[in-house]
């Protein structure tokens, strides 16, 4: 906590990220209504919309949630890892609003095209998207994401730049690399990912919407590559953000730390532009004009995507053993004694715990042989919402929890019930990812408004449990994050200190006792990972062997 | 920021911190396992490229099939061995019914005519392919026993994409 306590939030600081907030916060509660409103055609029991409205809220859901909720906070992650993580002012604030003005123009223009009945899904598929109208300002408002979100990177490699007090020293250059906070790093690797990201993006989508606007031929093909290039480095952002989200929340909420050189850790981050730019493939893995050899090579790379990841939960889990071991606990006892009923603590234990479920399941779908067994079931969205709106999104819930208060000057509204949020998500996002799968592997095919009368029965039992009770657990959970941000904004009780806005959050007070403590829990997740990845693995080629259909 | 344990009073790391290296690579022991199980050699993964036809040909060869193999309800009866025609576009299949026999072999070759479609193959479980517009796609094919197979378009292509869907009767 002793980082965000010695911070004095700079008020440019404190006015931008509240715009970010607002507009994110805009973005993010629609993109639930859209989910309802799915919700409210797609599961069997619950079915009382029309079936264009799924396919306009799907879209709506889609491109507010994953592409423009996703775009904002992460954003404004990289401007708090730029400025209130380092205590350096951003190189220009001008620049920092062209951004935001840009970035919320676009989620404007998406949302005028999704309620003009723009249903292209965010994927806006070419030659289909031709015939919806609001097919070139959904890709308009692309380009202009991409735009305000360049324009803010570029400002925090400018800050940054500033940050080394001699550009021609290499002393410099290494202290100013080896002073860096961890998630200020990962920020920096991220952008290895992100700026080719961003003009992939460009390319891809001026491309498209010069074909939308009749002013040029498109292949679609190629368009569908392109597509699947820009979406596997834009998903990956997250996976790298969460992961230096959770190096501030562990210290924040447990006052853990570093019990390795924080070198490596840094170096970790690393690893993330190296593994994931060629795992692309495992998205095209039943397209017919990729060659075999291209798909096997590709799933065998694809295998490499998650160990950044495993990596680095096995050191923050460390961080979390020593300091428990240190003030005294058992070498498992150690677990019950942490702060469960610190929001923001809880948020980053049960985003973890939904980025491994959903890792796990997309270790199945990332495997060339299985592929056609899952490919576009719903399987895909069963793996997809535990790992980005649970991983992601319920570690950034975290992250906000945390300074939000700070940003505000206000305490905390409804801990009770924020208490209770994260895990209420996490629930909701399990029972609709485990029983999702099983509908996928049912058969039941993805992005599909209506199942047919004559459809299996399960398929409807499947749909029920994984959509009636999972998903609408975790959308009332995300009503609940809402209301608690909105009326912490309204009615927290006004601070005039970090420190008196923390007061609810911050660690427990625990001895630090001398010595080295050994960390071997911190080796389960990787261990259990392995374990429930090849036992799966073994099941799931057991079950295709044995489906009636086959491909001799 | 921030603070690291100084060295000297780290945890005895080093040990622990390579059998993480070790699990989290451990990932790739799944290539051997592939080979165990011995898909690797696998045919190709959602049907491959087939030959080029355009959209007239095509049509060509579904009038033909048709003509050959069809029932008074609409429906084809495909004799084994047989390639099995089937054209995508939106929002159905053509044909919309075919007779197949269990335990034999086949070719189904899909072309979509409009946009990208997709075709899930649905019995128990799934096949899934995917379907550009304009080319062919040929997918081998066996039913083990005899029994009913949703023909469903997968891949969304439209307000209607949920009311595309066939079938495939294998059996009497």
């Amino acid at each position: 906590m002793a980082m965000l306590q010695a911070t004095a939030l700079d008020p440019r600081d404190r006015r931008l990220l509240s715009a970010f907030a607002l507009v994110g916060f805009t973005i993010l509660s629609l993109g639930g209504v859209f989910a309802l409103l799915m919700k409210l055609v797609r599961t069997p029991a619950l079915s009382v919309l029309p079936a264009q409205t799924y396919y306009q809220s799907l879209t709506g859901h889609g491109v507010l949630m994953f592409i423009f909720w996703l775009g904002f906070i992460q954003t404004a992650f990289l401007i708090v890892a730029g400025t209130v993580l380092v205590r350096r002012p951003l190189w220009s604030y001008k620049m920092g609003w062209a951004g935001l003005g840009i970035m919320t123009l676009a989620a404007s223009l998406a949302l005028v095209a999704v309620l003009r009945g723009t249903s292209v899904t965010y994927n806006v598929p070419v030659p289909l998207s031709q015939q919806f109208q609001g097919t070139s300002l959904v890709l308009l408002s692309y380009i202009l994401l991409a735009i305000g979100m360049g324009v803010v990177v570029v400002d925090f490699i400018l800050t940054m730049l500033a940050a080394v007090e001699n550009k021609r020293s290499l002393n410099c250059w290494a202290a100013f690399f080896r002073d860096l906070p961890i998630a200020t790093f990962a920020a920096i690797a991220g952008l290895f990912i992100a700026v080719p990201g961003l003009l992939a993006a460009l390319n891809t989508f001026g491309g498209a919407l010069m074909w939308a606007l009749g002013n040029a031929s498109i292949d679609a093909a190629a368009y569908r590559t392109n597509w699947h290039i820009v979406f596997h480095i834009y998903h990956y952002i997250p996976a790298l953000t969460l992961v230096g989200v959770a190096y501030v929340l562990v210290e924040a909420t447990a006052d853990a730390h570093s019990i390795y050189a924080k070198q490596l850790a840094k170096a970790l981050f690393l690893l993330y532009p190296i593994f994931v730019p060629p795992t692309f493939i495992y998205h095209l893995l039943v397209d017919p004009s990729l060659p075999q050899y291209v798909k096997t090579v590709g799933t065998v790379l694809s295998l490499l995507v998650g160990v950044p990841t495993l990596l680095h939960t096995f050191i923050i889990l460390g961080m979390l053993e020593s300091r428990m071991r240190q003030a005294g606990y058992g070498r498992a006892s150690w677990l019950r004694h942490l702060p469960w009923g610190n929001p923001a603590f809880s948020s980053l234990t049960v985003g973890f715990l939904t980025l491994f479920l959903g890792g796990t399941m997309a270790y199945l779908l990332l495997q060339a042989p299985l592929a056609a067994m899952l490919h576009n079931t719903f399987f895909v969205p069963a793996y997809i919402h535990p790992i980005a709106g649970g991983g992601a999104n319920i570690i950034y819930m975290g992250a906000i929890y945390l300074s939000l208060p700070v940003l505000l000057g206000r305490r905390l509204w409804g801990l009770r019930l924020a208490r209770v949020q994260p895990y209420l998500m996490g629930l909701g996002l399990t029972i609709m990812a485990l029983f999702g799968a099983a509908a996928g592997l049912a058969g039941v095919p993805r992005r599909y408004a209506l199942i047919a009368e004559d459809a299996p029965e399960r398929w409807s039992t499947l749909l029920n449990i994984s959509l009636g009770i999972g998903a609408l657990l975790a959308i009332a959970a995300g009503v609940l994050f809402v209301l608690i941000i909105v009326m912490t904004a309204f009615a927290g009780e006004r601070v005039t200190s970090a420190d008196d806005a923390l007061a609810d959050l911050a660690p427990p007070l625990l001895p630090r006792l001398p010595g080295p403590m050994p960390t071997p829990i911190a080796l389960i997740p990787s261990l259990a990972f392995l374990v429930v990845v090849v036992s799966s693995t073994y099941w799931a080629f057991q079950h295709l062997a044995g489906l009636p259909l086959q491909a001799p | 920021m921030a603070s690291e344990i100084p060295p000297a009073q780290r945890p005895a790391s080093m040990p622990l911190l390579s059998a993480a290296f070790v699990l989290a690579f451990g990932v790739l022991l799944l290539v051997p396992v592939w080979a165990q199980l011995g898909v690797l050699a696998e045919s190709e993964h959602g049907g491959h490229g087939g030959p080029t036809a355009d959209h007239d040909a095509f049509a060509a060869q579904i009038e033909a099939q048709a003509a050959a193999f069809g029932q008074p309800d609409g429906s084809v009866r495909i004799p084994a061995g047989e390639t099995v025609y089937i054209q995508a576009q939106q929002f159905y299949f053509t044909p919309a019914t075919i007779h197949l026999q269990p335990g034999a072999d086949y070719t189904l070759a899909f072309h979509a005519t409009d946009v990208v479609h997709g075709v899930s193959l649905i019995m128990e479980g799934s096949l899934n392919m995917v379907l550009m517009p304009g080319a062919t796609v040929e997918v081998p094919l066996r039913a083990t026993e005899s029994g009913e197979v949703q023909m469903l378009c997968t891949d969304y292509c439209g307000l209607g994409h949920h009311l595309m869907a066939g079938r495939i009767v294998f059996g009497e």
